[in-house]
């Protein structure tokens, strides 16, 4: 029933996506840190 | 069909960046256009071949247990295998240096977009890691050895021209502001990683 955890948040590329969202919060958060194109 | 065994599983089971995760630094600092990380792969794969064979061979007559017993049979006993890290990389900064200075000469665009991540190549993870691994894998030639190098190479060579491409490609998307640059290309990488792991398992 619903989601059954698989532990794919436990696979190593996740560490990426992770930091990904990261850097996604921090910079919504502080909006001088967006790059320029 | 040893060596081909060798050669694909270097390019995608064990690819060094999706597998291992090595040599991140300059795969993601120079993968904003696809030139430049051509440029790149090619110097990476290059060093590559060429250290890993080499190293190899120093590690097999000069460092191993019992490696010194070409000398004469009082040597047999000794073993440096705890100056392989030195060993390695003065075998792979001076050929990053040769690099260096090819590139300089007849390529100076392609030095300068570079930059300071050329003589990095001297640190990159990627290529030490591809020493340490031969040291590990134990492979019997120098032959398997500088396949596994340069196979390393091209996988490394195939995963910066993929980011490279995507990167390039996706300044047409309508990414969100925060996630622009760094952010998205983090997840792309983690994907594509993902992806990788479908190689797993397969048993060469």
């Amino acid at each position: 029933m619903g989601y059954e955890n698989n532990g794919m948040m436990l696979l190593s590329p996740m560490a990426l996506i992770t930091v990904g969202l990261i850097i996604w919060v921090q910079r919504s958060r502080n909006r001088k840190l967006i790059e320029k194109a | 069909m040893e060596y081909a065994n060798l050669f694909i599983k270097s390019i995608f089971i064990e690819n060094m960046v999706f597998a291992y995760f090595l040599g991140m630094c300059s795969y993601l600092a120079v993968s904003k256009t696809v030139k430049t990380s051509i440029g790149m792969g090619f110097a990476v794969i290059f060093v590559l071949t060429i250290t890993v064979p080499l190293n190899f061979l120093i590690d097999k007559y000069l460092l191993q247990l019992g490696a010194l017993s070409w000398i004469g049979p009082e040597y047999a006993e000794l073993d440096l295998g705890f100056l392989s890290f030195i060993m390695f990389i003065a075998v792979i900064a001076s050929m990053v240096q040769l690099v260096e200075m090819i590139v300089e000469k007849f390529s100076p665009s392609l030095y300068g977009a570079l930059g300071i991540f050329l003589p990095l190549i001297a640190v990159n993870c990627a290529i030490l890691g591809g020493s340490l691994f031969m040291q590990i894998k134990d492979f019997s030639g120098i032959t398997e050895s500088a396949i596994y190098g340069f196979g390393s190479g091209i996988g490394w060579l195939l995963a910066i021209l993929a980011i490279a491409s995507i990167r390039e490609k996706i300044a047409y998307s309508n990414v969100p502001a925060p996630l622009k640059g760094l952010g998205i290309t983090f997840i792309i990488t983690g994907l594509m990683a993902i992806g990788f792991m479908s190689f797993m398992g397969i048993k060469l």
